[in-house]
């Protein structure tokens, strides 16, 4: 029956994945609320194109679709300022001093804020693999963007994140 | 490998994105370079640090319901409720244990009700409360990816595999040739006590036939809830409950199927 189908479906395709879903909207969009109606809204848009979903990896999937509402959202409402920033800032590979200092990683806190520092398409690509464990390959399919882009963003991500928290570590307080 | 080389492999190789042949060289230049060693476990510790950070937060217990009747409202269906809640993290047991205890304590009424009262019918409430734990843990073993405890299509591996682990013998039948493919067998539990459940496939739909000892013999009775077709009976001093979003045509072929070949062993 169709019906019951559909219910199946969403159980099957879609619920198993709102949690991380929610989890990067509120990290790309920056607050909750806002999170918790793009993942709502995406999470309709998904239902209704199910019969464009053929098997494959649902969690992509559905990950792809929130995300792209994420971005229309974050480019209505505002402009990021900080992407052209952080474009700018030097991060060059000889930051990476064989020496390695001390990085302030047992400050929750000042961890969570270095990445919320980051332009989103740096963000997300943190999270991805950092909290859900993707591969280059899986955060491309759901970035849109080549695997050497997705490398090459972790990479100046981590470079960032290891800066930061290094001049906290040295000032012995946050900036 | 020199240091640049593996300064160049050293986030691919935490991300595990090397493959084998680089991460040995990888492994082998790091056991005698401590320069580069100290890097690698940077990249570890920052990873660790990202990981405990709570970047990741609770979503609200709410959303899941609220996505859930719009996305069936979209499509017509009225939920009176949600009926499949919401795996929640920090107390994921905190729900069904309430229901466990009425299901416990509805079982003991019921087993009264059986021996004192001249009707062999369990109280309906019972059977509610039964069919919704048996379709609960049906969507359990969807969602949370647990289909199966043995993973096989073959009933000689599946039926043996449940040995010891029941006080009783669950039937195993192998239905690949009608096209209700065997794919494995799964421990729950149910009613209070561990029930066997048999996993078979129909194309892309699941059918979890879940079984444990009851007294008496009773046809088969159907119901539908929350879109998914349940029948159960009892016969050769087991109950049968089999669960799927299978159609209620097919859902009945399987169940003769199993029945035909359960009674003639």
């Amino acid at each position: 029956m169709e019906s019951q189908e559909r219910v199946h479906q969403f159980d099957r395709v879609i619920a198993p994945h709102l949690s991380r879903a929610y989890n990067l909207a509120r990290l790309l969009v920056g607050n909750a609320a806002d999170a918790e109606d793009l993942v709502q809204e995406a999470s309709l848009r998904a239902f209704r194109g199910l019969d464009s979903f053929h098997g494959g990896d649902s969690k992509t999937w559905l990950l792809v679709i929130v995300r792209n509402a994420c971005y229309t959202f974050l480019g209505r409402n505002r402009r990021t300022q900080n992407e052209i920033e952080f474009a700018e800032e030097e991060h060059p590979q000889t930051d990476r001093t064989p020496e390695v200092q001390a990085l302030a990683t047992e400050d929750s806190a000042a961890v969570r804020k270095a990445i919320e520092e980051l332009p989103a398409e740096f963000r997300e690509a943190v999270v991805l693999r950092e909290m859900e464990e993707l591969s280059y390959r899986e955060i491309a399919e759901i970035t849109g963007a080549p695997v050497g882009t997705v490398m090459s963003r972790l990479s100046r991500a981590r470079a960032h994140l290891r800066a930061r928290l290094q001049t906290q570590s040295r000032r012995g307080a946050r900036p | 490998m020199n240091c640049e080389q593996a300064r160049a492999l050293i986030e691919l190789y935490a991300d595990d994105e090397l493959d084998l042949a680089q991460s040995l060289e990888l492994e082998r230049h790091v056991e005698t370079c401590v320069a580069c060693a100290a890097m690698l476990a940077d990249v570890h510790k920052l990873s660790r640090a990202v990981k405990s950070s709570g970047v990741y937060g609770e979503m609200p217990s709410a959303l899941h319901g609220r996505v859930r009747n719009a996305a069936l409202a979209d499509v017509g269906i009225q939920q009176r409720a949600v009926v499949v809640p919401a795996p929640r993290r920090p107390a994921p047991v905190a729900w069904w244990r309430p229901l466990g205890i009425a299901v416990a304590a509805m079982l003991i009424l019921g087993v009264f009700a059986v021996r004192w009262l001249p009707t062999a019918h369990r109280a309906t409430d019972e059977n509610t409360l039964l069919a919704q734990e048996v379709l609960d843990s049906h969507v359990r073993s969807m969602m949370a990816d647990h289909l199966y405890d043995v993973p096989s299509t073959d009933q000689h591996t599946v039926k043996p595999w449940f040995d010891g682990k029941l006080d009783f013998a669950p039937p195993v039948v192998d239905l690949t040739s009608e096209g209700f493919e065997l794919a494995g067998g799964r421990l729950d539990y149910i009613a209070g006590r561990p029930v066997a459940a048999v996993v078979y496939r129909r194309r892309k739909h699941v059918i979890n036939l879940s079984m444990w000892p009851e007294h008496g013999t009773e046809a088969v009775n159907a119901i539908m809830r929350n879109g998914y077709n349940m029948l159960y009976w009892k016969s050769g001093s087991l109950e049968f409950w089999a669960v799927s979003d299978l159609n209620a045509q097919e859902m009945r072929e399987f169940v003769a199927l199993i029945q035909a070949r359960t009674n003639s062993r």
